[in-house]
């Protein structure tokens, strides 16, 4: 027989390992991860500006070619749109149309990485040549790996509808998933202005 | 259903990692967790003093002759990385740890394995760090490591890609701590403990952490920029290829700098702690207190370049950063005077922990007064790299961040073991630390002022520096004997020092309700705070009578789970438990707790493996395979739930 | 003058002895940063004098506030519950006003000293180049076009205006008697420190930041002598090294005493009698060296050196079919620009980046096995039987200790 044990009268039912406040203890945990790899960007962003400034010609064989990054960048923002409807409908206990707004930014992560890939590529310098090499493979280099969590997390997600694992009343995952890539998105903004856009204003 | 049922002792399943060495190692429980935070950083605080020691020696005459240059280079950088990495801030962590969830009345930190997994990491990168002495290539580039001195080009060997990795892995386990004690704070308080009745040291900790997830990503960029330029031939700091030197300083100062209050503001807080327990009062102006601890961090951002004075920033960046470096001073400043301001009046008790708060605040002073005199920088000029700023920052690490950190685990070691740690091998180790401290470090101000430049293997004779060395040497043998009774002390009271009870001090705050050593689950049932010093509400009322106290029929805060409304803390029965089973367990309590895993364990050996790789010729089979163990088992532990299913 | 200025003066005088015979009254201290030798560091002192001073004052307050409370407010027993206070505006609004009053004190007058001191130096400044080495020092003056190494000569009241730069790591250039420090970081990016010089003395100098294996022994000295002197010194440096000249070679008194100190005393017998700072060469007489200005580092164990005299003239043909001359430089000789130019370096009082005195002996033995004389400095060891030290470069001559003995005699003659 399980015991049942009271305090005053009150029986000391499940107290709770995972907080108080409004939001779920995951939901912030996953704020602040957000804020420190924010953080992190913020300070690699610093690191770019600070060099170039410090630098006679910056970039040093002019500012870079714009056509595929812009394209990149739509494809991105775009993607955060089918992963909000994403959310959205898993609140409203649409399963199916979770996975089909989830598998749509997914398609959205993969077409940008498959042109970041085709830039890399084009580019006359390596990670090895100088400072801006450094500092342009190692910036791009390092969303690139978060957009390519942000796809686990996805598939991960659509993995988890599929097994009927997320719910109306256990969006969390869907929703931390989602933040994640916006910051992603986000993030990828902030890089686009400093790499690409930046040294035209210069 | 509400019945009370004393269920038979044995009734739970005994899970496999409930006893024994398996019970450490797959603990999810924060405190166990804090004490082996604990028990690791003073183990560290005994290398890093050796290191220490041996440095003494070697400078105790001229010319000395006790190691060569190449190691007194590695013990002073050791020495450095040790205390601030290994020592201090995981001291800090043990006390974040073991305390936070009590004080605000919570059962556990918000994420109970990546808790575990900060801990086995910082464990594993401060091995992996001291593994480097083995094959004689311990890190030499100074605790600071400036580029381009750390570039392959001039530290060829082993052992900057030891500090590297080393440094990088111990960042990882500060930013995990960082964000799940910032959420444990935010959403994990018990009802009625808002903002302004938390403990002081719990504000510590909430400021601390977010000065760790706002700084350390700095150093994480500075460390990878020098892992990638190590490994990977990029150029962030290789100037033969055009970077530039300053890149390096930035990025680290702008780490480095609130990193220092990362290191003295939880001491900060345990002092608050035990100034009005003993002077039975209440923290003097704790709003101030609050404001005061917020500003410091703040303005801990916008004072890096104050370590920079000598490379030529110019008149108006140098003025900038004189200025706000003054303005530091004055939320300092305030924290000293109001502790002041709890003392007077009040009725003194001085006992181990007391003794080693008074300690921090005259101590503390003293390395305050030379911080002030580094923010002028025409007189910074002459003080930067030398002896005078080695005497400094060891009045604010040792005098500041160490004694505090002694006073709490005086103060806390009963409520973390349930014994009493001996009060006259305590005050023998008092007295001694704060004589072999002054004498070791007072003389250094003048050797500074004398022009004895810091990082020095050897100095000449006839320099006018002979006898402040001598009197250093002395007291740092002092300090030696100082630390082997409080290893002494320790240990004896741990297997036998005298029964605690819940509340051995007569303290104000929650977590002297419970028993010693509290019970897995920490409190049967929620407190419900009312004021900032519950545990006097009950005890002394006299004491708190001035205090801000819940509005009569202020509606409680709701609970979003379980029943818990009984809205009053626990009646501290002090009585003597003699064995951890004296109080029911949780499964008999029907408290659902997280399940012990060693998920995280094996995450960190994956990593473990890959870094290992990394720094065994670039091994790519190797960092693959610690790639493929840390992935499985951070995706095996993020599938298992928290707490076992029903 | 002004009263205000005599009394500021006058304060400052009082501040300068109080701490001077302060420090003075422990030990000597020839490297102090106080009472110092140019209007740069008399800028840096007086800042510092009022920060000692307030920070002196603060410390007494605190300290004895604290004290007054523990001695006042122990526990007695009958009195447990002390009166309750939890704070109080009026006077934690004092106590932050009042540290902001004394920072205002401070920050006034460091504000002035900041722009005072980095103002841009008299265009007729003596112009000189420092560029620091893994672990030596180079001076240069572009003005005379002369090259030397670890030891500095300025002239007695003339500005000097240093440009800063280093070959490899970031060092510190610091004179604690001179000024404050100033970091050498780029290699094509100087930093600037002017200063001038006040009195006729030897100075020590260090590097201040930490730089690698023998950042302790990257010493340096700085001669400041009277104007004449310094123009003859510069045309002795500025003429071609002094060999051939009359071989008076006096053979080391100290030959055979193993490791024992070598005190100023012997150094002065073992070094050719200088003449005083004369007309011929301008260097600062030997014999009249401070002792904290003579290097007394022990030599190393296991290092010997067996020869007894050596001949200037082998030496110098020697010296020629060397490897020496692929690192060093002496005009007409050599071309090497990795290592010290060594065109005068007879003339100099050390050798090893200010670690050994500059006599037959140490010169000999540094010849023989630099790695072991100096840990980490890149240059090879040249004797026969030197023993190699792990991890420093190979090898890289076959001499025998006489031919050491030889080449030493050579160089000790460039004066």
């Amino acid at each position: 027989m399980e015991a049942v044990h009271t305090l005053d009268g009150v029986p000391i039912a499940r107290i709770p390992l995972d907080g108080r406040g409004h939001r779920a203890t995951g939901w912030w945990g996953m704020m602040f991860f957000i804020i420190t790899e924010g953080t992190l960007f913020a300070y690699l962003l610093f690191s770019y500006f600070y060099v170039g400034a410090q630098s006679p010609t910056w970039p040093p064989g002019g500012p870079p070619e714009l056509t595929l990054a812009i394209v990149n960048t739509v494809i991105l923002v775009v993607s955060s749109i089918p992963m909000r409807l994403g959310t959205l409908a898993i609140r409203r206990a649409s399963r199916g149309a979770l996975v089909a707004w989830a598998i749509v930014a997914a398609l959205l992560g993969v077409a940008f990485l498959i042109i970041e890939a085709t830039e890399w590529s084009r580019k006359p310098f390596r990670m090895s040549t100088g400072s801006y090499g450094s500092l342009y493979f190692t910036v791009t280099g390092f969303h690139f790996a978060h957009v390519v969590v942000g796809l686990l997390l996805i598939l991960e997600i659509v993995w988890r509808a599929l097994a009927d694992r997320v719910s109306a009343a256990r969006p969390l995952a869907v929703e931390t998933v989602g933040a994640y890539w916006h910051l992603v998105g986000l993030v990828w903004l902030f890089v686009f202005f400093t790499i690409y856009v930046s040294p035209y204003l210069w | 259903m509400a019945t009370t049922v004393a269920a038979p002792r044995a009734a739970g399943p005994k899970h496999k990692y409930e006893s024994g060495i398996w019970s450490w190692l797959a603990t999810t429980d924060h405190k166990r967790i804090g004490q082996l935070y604990l028990y690791t950083a003073l183990a560290w605080f005994l290398v890093g003093g050796i290191e220490a020691f041996i440095i003494r020696l070697q400078l105790y005459g001229p010319n000395g002759r006790i190691v060569s240059a190449e190691t007194y280079n590695q013990l002073f950088t050791m020495h450095g990385t040790t205390m601030i990495f290994m020592a201090i801030m995981p001291l800090s962590a043990a006390f974040f740890n073991f305390l936070v969830p009590l004080q605000i009345g919570a059962r556990d930190v918000a994420f109970p394995r990546l808790n575990a997994f900060s801990y086995w990491v910082f464990l594993a990168g401060s091995i992996f760090m001291n593994v480097s002495w083995l094959f004689h290539a311990a890190p030499d580039g100074g605790w600071f490591a400036y580029a381009p001195l750390n570039t392959r080009v001039y530290s060829p060997g082993l052992n900057m890609d030891f500090w590297v990795i080393g440094l990088q892995i111990l960042g990882l386990s500060s930013l995990a701590a960082g964000f799940n004690f910032i959420t444990t704070i935010i959403n994990m308080r018990a009802p009625g403990m808002h903002f302004m009745r938390m403990p002081v040291f719990t504000w510590a900790t909430f400021v601390t952490q977010f000065l760790i997830v706002l700084s350390f990503p700095f150093i994480t960029v500075a460390v990878t920029f020098l892992l990638f330029d190590r490994f990977f031939g990029t150029n962030f700091y290789e100037i033969a290829a055009g970077a530039d030197p300053l890149l390096w300083q930035h990025l680290f100062w702008l780490f480095g700098h609130p990193e220092v209050y990362i290191l003295i503001l939880p001491a900060f807080g345990l002092v608050s702690e035990v100034l009005p327990t003993f002077s039975r009062k209440p923290l003097f102006g704790y709003p101030v207190m609050v404001y005061s601890l917020i500003l410091i961090a703040f303005l801990g951002f916008g004072v890096w370049a104050h370590h920079m004075f000598a490379v030529g920033m110019g008149p108006i960046a140098d003025s900038i950063f004189g200025i706000t470096t003054m303005l530091i001073a004055i939320p300092t400043g305030v924290k000293i005077f109001n502790w002041l301001g709890t003392m007077w009046g009040g009725s003194l008790r001085f006992t181990t922990p007391m003794l080693f708060a008074i300690g921090l605040v005259s101590l503390f002073t003293i390395g305050g007064i030379s911080g002030v005199m580094h923010s002028s920088p025409p007189s910074d000029l002459q003080q930067t790299d030398s002896y005078f700023v080695v005497a400094h920052f060891h009045y604010v690490l040792f005098g500041g961040s160490m004694m505090g950190l002694f006073a709490g685990i005086y103060y806390y070691f009963p409520k973390i073991t349930g014994r009493l740690m001996s009060e006259t091998l305590g005050k023998w180790h008092f007295w001694l630390t704060f004589i072999g401290m002054n004498l070791t470090f007072f003389p250094m101000h003048f050797a500074g002022l004398d022009g004895m430049p810091r990082r020095i293997w050897q100095y000449d004779a006839n320099q006018g520096w002979d006898v402040d060395n001598h009197i250093s040497t002395i007291g740092a043998a002092i300090l030696v004997v100082a630390t082997l009774i409080f290893v002494i002390n320790l240990v004896r009271s741990r297997r036998s020092g005298a029964r605690a009870g819940n509340d051995p001090w007569g303290a104000p705050t929650i977590e002297w309700s419970i028993p010693s050593p509290p019970p897995a689950y920490n409190y049967a049932t929620i407190p419900t705070v009312r004021s900032r010093y519950p545990m006097w509400d009950m005890k002394a009322p006299e004491l708190t009578a001035s205090v801000p106290h819940s509005p009569a029929g202020e509606k409680e805060v709701t609970v979003k789970v379980g029943g818990a409304t009984a809205g009053h803390i626990e009646t501290p029965a002090d009585t003597q438990l003699n064995a951890e089973n004296a109080h029911p367990s949780a499964h008999e309590l029907g408290i659902v707790m997280p399940t012990p895993t060693i998920k995280p364990l094996l995450a960190t050996l994956g990593l473990c493996v890959s870094f290992f790789g990394l720094i065994w010729h670039r091994h790519v089979p190797i960092i693959i395979l610690g790639g493929v163990i840390f992935v499985a088992a951070l995706y095996a532990w993020l599938l298992t739930p928290l707490e076992p299913e029903h | 003058m002004t009263g205000h200025h005599r009394a500021r003066r006058l304060y400052h005088a009082a501040l300068t002895t109080v701490f001077a015979l302060g420090l003075a009254a422990c030990s000597d201290v020839p490297n102090t940063i106080f009472g110092a030798h140019s209007e740069f560091g008399h800028a840096e002192d007086r800042l510092t004098y009022l920060l000692l001073t307030l920070g002196g004052l603060v410390f007494v307050l605190v300290e004895g506030l604290l004290l007054f409370v523990v001695l006042k407010f122990r526990a007695r027993p009958g009195n447990p519950t002390p009166k309750q206070t939890h704070g109080n505006t009026t006077l934690e609004v004092t106590w932050t006003l009042i540290p902001a009053l004394i920072l205002a004190f401070i920050a006034v007058p460091t504000v002035r000293t900041i722009f005072q001191t980095q103002e841009k130096a008299p265009a007729d400044a003596l112009q000189v180049e420092v560029i620091g080495h893994q672990w030596w020092w180079e001076f240069r003056y572009p003005q005379y076009k002369v090259t030397t190494a670890n030891e500095l000569y300025l002239p007695v009241g003339r500005t000097v205006s240093f440009t800063l730069q280093t070959n490899d790591v970031i060092h510190s250039f610091w004179i604690p008697q001179l000024g404050g420090k100033r970091d050498l970081v780029h290699r094509n990016k100087p930093n600037y420190l002017w200063f001038t010089p006040e009195s006729s003395f030897v100075w020590n100098g260090f590097c201040a930041e930490y730089c690698g294996t023998s950042h302790s022994n990257m010493r340096f000295r700085v001669f400041t002598v009277p104007q004449q002197e310094f123009e003859a010194y510069i045309a002795h440096q500025q003429s071609g090294p002094a060999f051939p000249v009359a071989q008076a070679t006096p053979a080391d008194t100290a030959k055979g005493k193993g490791a024992a100190p070598v005190a100023a005393q012997q150094v002065a017998q073992t070094t050719p009698a200088a003449p005083g700072p004369s007309e011929n060469t301008g260097t600062w007489p030997h014999d009249k060296l401070p002792a904290w200005s003579v290097p007394n580092t022990p030599l190393p164990a296991g290092l010997t050196m067996t020869a007894e005299e050596g001949d200037a003239a082998r030496g110098a043909q020697l010296f020629k079919a060397s490897p020496c001359i692929a690192c060093h430089t002496i005009q007409g000789v050599s071309p090497g620009t990795i290592g010290p130019n060594l065109t005068h370096v007879g003339s100099r009082t050390t050798i090893g980046g200010g670690l050994y005195p500059n006599d037959l002996k140490h010169l000999a033995m540094w010849i023989k096995d630099a790695p072991m004389m100096k840990p980490g400095v890149i240059m090879p060891a040249m004797g026969k039987d030197a023993p190699q030290v792990p991890g420093a470069p190979p090898k890289m001559g076959q001499y025998t200790d006489q031919q050491i003995a030889d080449i030493a005699a050579y160089l000790s003659s460039l004066k």
